[in-house]
């Protein structure tokens, strides 16, 4: 049985289209959603979610409707694309009350958010939420996902405005989860994302489904797309020379003190070594910016194909 | 499988700590219990010869008419909305328990928390009146209605402004309007048309067990059929509310 | 990159002065507030039930300059006034806040001077919309109606400056403590009921507080009262207070000077953590 099956599904806001007569199925693993902005990955999430009601055609969702469906709510953890939480709770007791939304019994909630805690290794966290970081914030909207075992992780954009580390830590997280027999869909605008981790991808552009595959097939059509970044750093020009010595960029463009572009056919090699030389070399990355016109080219190579 | 009790007894659980754990509920209990100083002010003066008249007055004008409608009117309105605004909503509604058990249990523990704040200056109003005029036995004819009152007017008003917090994005104005102007200057016009103010079905609670002060004044319906248009109104609007929140799309 | 969005160059054109700027920033807040449906309607309510018959009885001579009348428009206006001020002022700086939009103007070139001065002046400007401009307006018509005589101008002409006093003082009031209130709490429901409380609530206590002890200072509470108090004055009405004029006044200036205080609190002094 596919995780997700839809067909002809369309969503209107207003004038404006989300969801263009888009008919996909997903099977089990890590299915990854790519597309630009406006894409319609989002409102494909939220339609999967149950967080809007679908307009025209069928959306099942682990064989079931997904819109006001508590039964199919329960096995399936949602993530969204925000930052926003209750900001003013600690994560022990954010949890725990989302635990008890799920219908766990008191002692239950109390194990299962700290168990959900340590595995987005947040444990001994004390503090407000507010006061967390960009990637503490990513990793406690995943923990609140996993209360209740979900068969099915649904997770909008969970890498946007993450440092590397972060990025590589939560990689693993999903890896290590889908390990675990829960199937993933997860969302992301950058393509090279979704191939460290997907089993599956669907390329989406302008609300329609343009391709889906295996995740090596999607990418042998697209095996010589370049991968442009932006590096917010401490130290644009050293982290510069240092990726131009490793052969690891073809482009690299110091655009001020603190901001690097780079470009590269070899994602994966360079996304390993930042981390390195953030622990190793101590260069501060405050942020890596993916661009997606990557993507657009892609999608034109694609739909010219 | 629904999350049943547990998960809707853990949504008015949550709704109850947002509610409560913030500074703006510690600024409310500020507001609705600061003229109790009245009170005080008031049994100091020599020439205070009916304290239980005062507190009849004192909680028909401050209380009835525009704590309780202050009140309801910001509480009520952010119940649901606050979660849109927020964009949290997405955490409530892909649980184990239904859109419908979301809206009521919310809107239950809410209640609470209203009553609480309008009913609690009232009643410690009482307790220091009865302690230093004594009669606090006595005079439970007057405070009880007024509980009952309030009660009633949480639940009503609390349905109304409730509603228009799930229907519209910027509720404030419709509620001030609502409530100052449809609610306090209709309420207060002379003939029939009161009856279309839901004031008026509060007072007609109060002023068919309340025989002194300007309770007793107002024209009226029976208590009972007053309580019963209360009631159905309540079911109503909370029916209307369960109803669009359920068939929302959280955006 | 290029091929999707224009190369960024340095803009080599003019650059507005400040003072244009601020004269944008203060347009655009005005047009942006009076575009809201809510602020439309308030006025379409206001004029059409008050000011409108207003301007009809200026029509005929008996009331055409009679100072009473033109007291008694704040008074019947009272509510409506209320209304618009919470409409448009409770999010004046408050939604700034929510939306985290209010460091952009900081980055912009603009002062927290600069920015308090605008926010400011919309407030001002709009509200003398209902304060200011349905006194001018019929005052206008009852000298239009009227055979427009010098005389009759200069014996008449202290009912307008009365009325615009008044006006003036009363949207001071309003545009300090909305911004006040709305700058204090940062949310635009509890700043717009707020405005609505102080009013009601402070009258209450007043009445509650005279019917005690009989002290007519307690009116001295009331903001409306005191308004009220200050316009018999202007307009040379009998005092039905049974205090000096003066003190109301003083009473007002007191609540513009804090509220004031208040914004200047939030913006210049409170740290602006997003």
């Amino acid at each position: 049985m596919s995780v997700v099956e839809a067909e002809s599904l369309s969503k209107w806001y207003g004038e404006i289209i989300g969801l263009n007569s888009f008919t996909a199925k997903m099977g089990h693993g890590i299915t990854g959603l790519v597309g630009p902005n406006g894409a319609g990955k989002t409102t494909l999430i939220r339609l999967l979610s149950g967080m809007i009601k679908q307009g025209k055609g069928d959306l099942k969702v682990l064989g079931m409707r997904p819109f006001n469906n508590p039964e199919l709510s329960s096995m399936i953890g949602y993530c969204p694309d925000h930052e926003n939480l209750y900001f003013r709770m600690k994560p022990l007791t954010f949890l725990h009350y989302m635990a008890r939304l799920n219908g766990l019994g008191t002692e239950e909630c109390r194990k299962r958010s700290e168990r959900c805690l340590s595995i987005v290794g947040l444990s001994g966290e004390n503090r407000p939420i507010g006061t967390f970081s960009k990637g503490m914030k990513q990793r406690i909207k995943i923990a609140q996902a996993l209360l209740n075992d979900p068969k099915l992780l649904i997770l909008d954009e969970p890498f946007t405005g993450v440092d590397p580390v972060v990025r590589a830590n939560l990689m693993d997280i999903i890896r290590d989860l889908s390990h675990q027999g829960i199937d993933v869909v997860i969302s992301s605008h950058i393509l090279y994302d979704i191939e460290r981790l997907a089993d599956d991808v669907l390329l989406m552009n302008d609300g329609k489904m343009l391709l889906s595959g295996k995740i090596g097939e999607i990418v042998d059509i697209v095996e010589d797309y370049t991968h442009s970044i932006i590096i917010n750093t401490s130290s644009a020009r050293t982290l510069g020379s240092r990726l131009f010595e490793e052969g690891l960029v073809d482009i690299v463009d110091v655009r001020s003190p603190n901001e690097l572009f780079v470009r590269t056919r070899d994602p994966n090699s360079l996304y390993d070594f930042l981390p390195r030389a953030v622990l190793d070399e101590g260069i501060a990355i405050e942020k890596l910016t993916p661009i997606e016109n990557d993507l657009q080219s892609i999608f034109e190579r694609v739909v010219g194909k | 499988m629904s999350g049943g009790l547990s998960a809707t007894w853990g949504m008015m659980q949550l709704t109850l700590w947002q509610m409560t754990r913030s500074r703006k509920f510690l600024a409310m209990v500020i507001v609705t219990c600061a003229p109790m100083l009245i009170v005080v002010y008031a049994l100091s003066r020599p020439e205070m010869n009916e304290p239980y008249l005062f507190f009849n007055e004192l909680t028909n004008i401050l209380y009835i008419q525009l704590m309780l409608l202050l009140v309801t009117l910001i509480n009520s309105t952010s119940l649901i909305r606050d979660e849109i605004s927020a964009k949290t909503i997405g955490f409530l509604v892909t649980r184990s328990i239904s859109r419908g058990e979301v809206a009521l249990s919310r809107y239950l523990a809410h209640i609470a928390v209203n009553f609480f704040l309008v009913a609690l200056p009232v009643a410690l109003s009482y307790t220091y009146i009865g302690l230093v005029e004594g009669g606090l036995s006595s005079n439970l004819d007057i405070l009880g209605p007024y509980l009952l009152m309030i009660l009633a007017g949480v639940f009503a008003y609390g349905a109304f402004f409730y509603l228009l917090g799930i229907l519209v994005r910027h509720p404030l104005m419709i509620g001030l309007l609502f409530a100052f102007l449809w609610e306090l200057v209709l309420s207060n016009m002379p003939g029939r048309i009161p009856y279309i103010t839901i004031m008026f079905y509060i007072r007609s609670l109060g002023a068919e067990m309340i025989t002194s002060g300007s309770i007793a004044r107002y024209d009226s319906i029976s208590g009972i059929l007053a309580l019963g248009v209360l009631s159905a109104l309540t079911l109503v609007l909370l029916m209307l509310s369960r109803r669009s929140f359920s068939g929302k799309d959280l955006i | 990159m290029s091929r999707f969005y224009a190369r960024y160059s340095s803009w080599a054109g003019l650059r507005t002065s400040m003072g244009k700027r601020m004269s944008f920033f203060i347009t655009h807040g005005l047009r942006r507030a009076l575009r809201s449906k809510w602020a439309i309607l308030v006025l379409v309510i206001t004029y059409g039930l008050i000011v409108m018959p207003r301007v009809f009885a200026a029509m005929n001579p008996f009331f055409a300059f009679d100072p009473l009348s033109y007291f008694s428009l704040y008074d019947e206006m009272q509510l409506f006034i209320m209304l618009y001020a919470a409409v448009i002022g409770a999010g004046i700086i408050a939604s700034d806040f929510n939306d985290k939009s209010i460091v952009l103007y900081f980055t912009k070139g603009f002062s927290k001077a600069g920015y308090a001065f605008g926010k400011l002046s919309v407030l001002f400007l709009s509200f003398s919309l209902v304060t200011i401009l349905p006194l001018i307006v019929i005052f206008a018509v009852a000298l239009i109606s009227s055979d427009l005589g010098l005389d009759l101008i200069r014996d008449n002409i202290w009912v307008l400056a009365a009325g615009l006093s008044l006006g003036l003082l009363v949207t001071l009031l309003l545009t300090t403590l909305t911004a006040g209130l709305s700058s204090l709490l940062g949310d635009v429901r509890y700043a717009g009921a707020s405005i609505f409380a102080i009013f009601f609530l402070s009258r209450l206590v007043s009445e509650i507080l005279l019917s005690i002890n009989g002290n007519e200072h307690m009116k001295l509470i009331s903001l409306w009262d005191n308004l009220s108090a200050v316009g018999t004055y202007l307009f040379r009405l009998d005092n039905p207070y049974g205090f000096p004029q003066l003190y109301p006044f003083l009473v007002i200036v007191g609540i513009i000077a804090l509220s004031s205080l208040a914004v200047y609190y939030i913006l210049f002094k409170k740290e602006l953590s997003l």
